[in-house]
């Protein structure tokens, strides 16, 4: 597997300092978290890479809620992804902007977003 | 002589005394006209530079740390590998539930004066929206009506109001699939734990993640008004995207142009900055009546803004760095209200250093 990359910005508030989770994968994934204070590492990562598949599947297959227009403090999570050249870019904000079957959609993204933070926290060691 | 000498000090002291005390009068009548008149020593290094002195007081302990951990390693370090959903929505609720638990009984404050806090807040933003000869008249029901409709809400509240929200939206998702999203909708603002330094509003509700009040326990504080005042600051500032330029700009039109003409940058005020210029405006007021209450002032103003200001210090890479900086909101619009200026001790505004009121730039 080569070429993916996957880069999460989420802002606190009031601060709007923002969390950062980032990781570029070839051969192996160089990573880099911001929380707080910046972590940079390498890791051999199949699954991070999956996670970052499926993230661009579910674009291709039509299952990213659509958002409406957005201020600054209703957003939740800005999502740039890419694999072998497909790039997805997804602004997501607080779940009340996600009406009718649009929110199962979201429901559906966050875990997927969460998830992939929650590899590059705690599943993928730093090294 | 001697007689003399000492009648002189004590009326000159006296007289001393009594111009503090008219001058004073005069700032609550009047703060942004009088602090021009208020002497400041110039070496006050919050005078200088506002946010590099509040960024240099530090935590000296990491309460917050360990808590997290006590929660994680009672509750996560149990679950299996890939938890069924249930077993996951069971043990993040009691997480949650124990982590707000401990905030509240082993913190200086609990969730009876953060409601408090919370009451007062929106009373202040009320009178100041009332009272302000700035806002139109016309605006002013609208806004107050936005700001009464508010609610501050636990992170259990968050999660069960939004699993009732999305069962009227998607009614036949699974009930276990509802709370599992409500939860990591939560958790992914506030941590698994509710304990993540950050707070957020979202269609009139506010949640302040027990983790920013816990995080001020670390600064050692000798009060639980040392706590309350820096909380203060984030309520005012999230209370205010309920009535927020966007939805209100000619409210905000004298304010936005004072900051464009103060940065000689005609883009300056955007939809990027205008929103969270007005928070820090409307924070900066709630803490001011807070602060002059109690009569805090110079070294002891600056380490509340400090408090205040608990996660604007980080580092920022680059492209990802906010905007408005954190350095430009502390200096230029919170050192700048007038309020908090007087209370810091520190010298006059000047027109090419003005506050950005509602009225416009103070001095003009």
């Amino acid at each position: 597997m080569a070429g993916t990359s996957i880069n999460i910005v989420h802002p606190r508030r009031p601060s709007l300092q923002k969390d950062i989770y980032k990781a570029d994968c070839a051969e192996i994934c160089e990573i880099e978290t911001f929380s707080i204070e910046t972590k940079k590492w390498s890791a051999k990562n199949d699954q991070l890479e999956i996670k970052i598949k499926e993230l661009i599947s579910l674009h291709e297959q039509g299952f990213i809620p659509r958002t409406g227009p957005l201020k600054k403090h209703q957003i939740l999570y800005s999502v740039e992804a890419s694999d072998d050249g497909k790039k997805v870019d997804i602004t997501l904000g607080y779940p009340k902007s996600y009406a009718g079957t649009e929110f199962s959609k979201y429901a559906t993204l966050i875990h997927l977003v969460e998830e992939i933070k929650r590899m590059m926290k705690f599943e993928i060691g730093e090294k | 002589m001697k007689s003399f000498i000492l009648l002189v000090v004590l009326g000159s002291t006296a007289a001393v005394a009594n111009d503090t005390i008219r001058d004073g009068l005069k700032v609550l009548n009047n703060p942004a006209g009088t602090v021009n008149s208020i002497d400041c020593d110039p070496s006050k290094p919050w005078c200088q530079d506002l946010f590099k002195h509040a960024c240099s007081i530090k935590k000296t302990q990491n309460k917050l740390g360990s808590l997290d951990r006590m929660v994680s390693d009672k509750y996560w370090r149990k679950l299996p590998a890939k938890p069924e959903k249930k077993l996951y929505n069971n043990t993040a609720m009691e997480a949650i539930s124990t982590a707000e638990k401990n905030v509240f009984s082993m913190g200086k404050v609990n969730k009876a004066e953060v409601d408090q806090l919370f009451f007062d807040a929106k009373a202040v933003l009320l009178q100041a929206v009332g009272n302000d000869p700035a806002i139109p008249i016309i605006r002013r029901a609208n806004l107050q009506k936005n700001l009464s409709a508010v609610k501050l809400l636990t992170g259990l509240d968050y999660i069960k109001d939004l699993e009732e929200w999305a069962r009227k939206q998607d009614p036949k998702m699974n009930a276990d699939d509802r709370r599992h999203g409500a939860i990591q909708m939560y958790t992914s603002t506030c941590g698994a734990n509710g304990l993540e330094v950050n707070a957020f509003y979202e269609n009139g509700n506010i949640v302040l993640c027990p983790g920013l009040i816990y995080s001020l326990e670390d600064y050692g504080p000798k009060s639980k008004d040392e706590i309350l005042n820096a909380l203060s600051f984030t309520i005012g500032h999230e209370l205010s995207h309920s009535i927020e330029p966007e939805t209100f700009p000619d409210v905000y039109s004298k304010f936005g142009l004072c900051f464009t003409e103060t940065t000689k940058n005609s883009k300056f005020w955007n939809s990027e900055t205008a929103g969270e210029l007005s928070g820090d405006y409307w924070g900066a007021k709630v803490l001011a009546s807070r602060i002059r209450v109690q009569g805090v002032r110079g070294g002891n103003t600056a380490r509340t803004v400090g408090l205040s200001i608990d996660g604007f210090c980080s580092e920022t890479s680059g492209r990802n760095s906010p905007q408005p900086s954190t350095a430009f909101r502390v200096n230029n619009s919170i050192a700048r209200t007038p309020e908090i200026r007087e209370s810091l001790g520190c010298g006059s505004l000047s027109v090419d250093a003005p506050a950005c009121t509602l009225a416009g730039a103070i001095p003009k």
